[in-house]
């Protein structure tokens, strides 16, 4: 990454984390002054290196593992804040992430509801990986 | 779980438990806020994984 992908990526990273879920470009370029042209291109980068994942066709971030910016049925909350997440996996990294071992980690569609309490997972649950490690980005949205 | 494999047609992959893979997020996010974050290469990855007992071909990211 270049020093200014590398700001770029933490801005979403900062961004998601304070619980904003549609990041783009101009929102990027706007929250920090800069060249939105500049922006896109390294959105397109950061995709290329798999470090974000963006809406086919546009310049917004729809994966920022762990975050997610849309609400996939899979979420974290920390104290009285949520986030969506892309699996289960995700909203139990989220809450690592954050929540310095405590959080809750969500999943509708599973009726997955796994309390973290100073890094204990109760009830300890399954998290079933579908796609092996090596790989996860060939199509990041299915895996 | 069995029942959704067979509800989606999908094959088995791995499965571990919640509290391994919240253990392995704590390594796995370790600094991921940061700007300076430098993303582990495939060997790197791979020893995080092997940190928490993920093993094996469904985890192996080195070689051919």
């Amino acid at each position: 990454m270049t020093p200014f992908e590398r700001a770029v990526r933490a801005e979403i990273y900062s961004l998601f984390a304070g619980g904003t879920f549609e990041v783009d470009a101009e929102q990027l370029a706007q929250s920090r002054g800069w060249d939105r042209h500049e922006v896109q291109e390294s959105l397109e980068s950061l995709e290329a290196q798999h470090r974000i994942s963006l809406v086919a066709g546009t310049h917004r971030v729809l994966m920022a593992h762990p975050f997610a910016s849309l609400d996939s049925g899979y979420q974290a909350h920390i104290d009285t804040r949520s986030w969506f997440a892309n699996c289960a996996w995700d909203a139990l990294a989220i809450v690592a992430l954050l929540g310095n071992g405590n959080g809750r980690a969500t999943g509708r569609e599973l009726d997955i509801d796994w309390s973290i309490e100073d890094g204990r997972v109760s009830p300890n649950g399954i998290v079933h990986l579908l796609v092996p490690a090596r790989q996860f980005w060939d199509d990041i949205g299915f895996t | 779980m069995t029942r959704w494999l067979e509800a989606t047609g999908s094959q088995r992959g791995y499965v571990a438990s919640a509290q391994t893979m919240y253990d392995l997020s704590v390594d796995w996010y370790a600094g991921r806020m940061a700007e300076a974050w430098i993303p582990p290469d495939a060997t790197e990855a791979e020893a995080i994984f092997g940190a928490h007992d993920l093993t094996g071909e469904f985890w192996r990211l080195t070689g051919g």
